[in-house]
């Protein structure tokens, strides 16, 4: 008896704790836009993983290391993904808030694990900080152990949040998932074309979403 | 034999609850008062865009020749029936969207005449040309439950020139760990909130128009 009650325990445990793993966005309240005489830091934090292929499902160890050697080529081919349009979004996001008559001041010297916010905002004279990270990039695909299980899809993970360094308090988050299917075939080394293009517009969708999710009404 | 039983069940119950990915959302109902009236003739445009779907992942046993078996099967299914598979956000759902949208704007008498079009070839200068343009319509993952995001951008247009021009960004609330809220009330949710956003912003161009 006391067997099924322990394992009852850890069951509600193990759901509590998978519930709270998932991210839920933060909608922008309209307050925000009452107040144009704000300033607001922005700041890009370094790529989170270098653009590769990511290996989804039911894989052991000695498989993942098999199949990596396998997909060498396309990984070396992904590591040169232009990120220069990461560069640029911290300014699109700059252009558009001047747009609306709210001043801003970009960051260049943000660390990924700088999570002291409230210095990238004093930095730049300002108390609301808007930091931008491009958390995943290049393909993914689902593998049974070393069987694929289906094509390799263009894969982009943006994220967002703009956070009140004055209270910590989350005032916007997003994060947009995007996975695009390759239009005709993708196993065209070395250039891998048609597994390029996807990855541009799954891009170009990620991009666009983020801005307009903070836009979104205004 | 008892916990094979237990298994099983537990499983059906598992897949009572997953959403289905064919069915279409039913006309939206707009039931509050839009208190506007314009002495004009409207066109409402409907545009399409990009479509991101997501597919019913393939639940696996850990037994690799039953696996195998299982993926080599789901597959075929894929291939031959995807609509049974495939969450998506397409034309059905946007069309249904579109109508009651331009219902809505009838009902409530918001113009004189409103009708749908997809190419505004038969518009005069005075008449008002709403675009509605479904930019990019996504459903996440089966971890994400199937939640629905839809970018939709407004553009009104009178007498050749662009007067208003919003972006709206709208997504479902799939719900909490245990929810059950099906594909189909999802539609519903996101497409009321759309609506809602469009028709603020009708009023808010037709605020502007009066102050000038």
């Amino acid at each position: 008896m006391i067997h099924i009650i322990r394992s009852i325990f850890v069951i509600i445990a193990l759901i509590m704790l998978t519930s709270c793993a998932t991210q839920k966005n933060v909608k922008l309240s309209e307050n925000f836009w009452n107040n144009p005489k704000q300033k607001i830091a922005l700041a890009t934090a370094s790529v989170a993983t270098k653009p590769q292929l990511y290996q989804h499902g039911y894989q052991g160890l000695l498989e993942i290391a098999i199949s990596r050697a396998m997909n060498k080529q396309l990984n070396s081919h992904l590591m040169q993904t232009d990120l220069m349009w990461y560069q640029k979004l911290a300014s699109n996001f700059a252009a558009k808030l001047n747009e609306r008559g709210i001043s801003t001041k970009i960051d260049t010297q943000l660390n990924v694990n700088e999570k002291n916010y409230s210095q990238i905002a004093s930095r730049a004279g300002s108390d609301k900080v808007l930091v931008i990270q491009l958390e995943a990039i290049g393909a993914v695909r689902n593998y049974y152990g070393l069987i694929p299980i289906n094509a390799p899809q263009a894969y982009c993970v943006l994220s967002g949040k703009l956070i009140n360094t004055s209270n910590n308090q989350v005032l916007w988050s997003y994060q947009t998932k995007v996975i695009r299917p390759v239009e005709g075939k993708w196993d065209q080394p070395p250039h891998y074309p048609e597994l390029d293009h996807a990855i541009k517009i799954a891009i170009n969708t990620a991009e666009h979403e983020l801005i307009d999710s903070f836009f979104s009404g205004h | 034999m008892k916990k094979n039983y237990l298994v099983l069940l537990i499983i059906f119950f598992l897949n009572s609850c997953t959403p289905m990915p064919e069915q279409v959302m039913p006309p939206l109902q707009y039931n509050m008062p839009i208190n506007l009236h314009l002495n004009k003739k409207a066109y409402l445009q409907w545009k399409v865009g990009e479509q991101y779907s997501s597919t019913v992942p393939v639940a696996l046993s850990g037994n690799p020749i039953a696996d195998t078996i299982g993926v080599a099967i789901i597959n075929r299914e894929y291939k031959r029936n995807p609509g049974r598979f495939t969450f998506t956000y397409g034309k059905p759902q946007q069309a249904v969207f579109m109508t009651s949208l331009k219902n809505t704007l009838e009902q409530q008498h918001v113009f004189n005449t409103i009708e749908i079009i997809t190419h505004p070839h038969q518009i005069n200068s005075d008449d008002v040309l709403i675009t509605v343009e479904f930019k990019m319509t996504r459903v996440s993952s089966a971890d994400e439950k199937y939640k629905i995001i839809l970018d939709a951008e407004l553009a009104i247009i009178q007498g050749g020139k662009l007067q208003f021009n919003r972006t709206y960004l709208v997504e479902s609330n799939p719900g909490r760990f245990f929810s059950t809220i099906s594909f189909k009330n999802q539609q519903t949710d996101v497409s009321q909130q759309l609506m809602q956003r469009i028709i603020f912003g009708i009023k808010q161009w037709s605020y502007q128009i009066k102050q000038r």
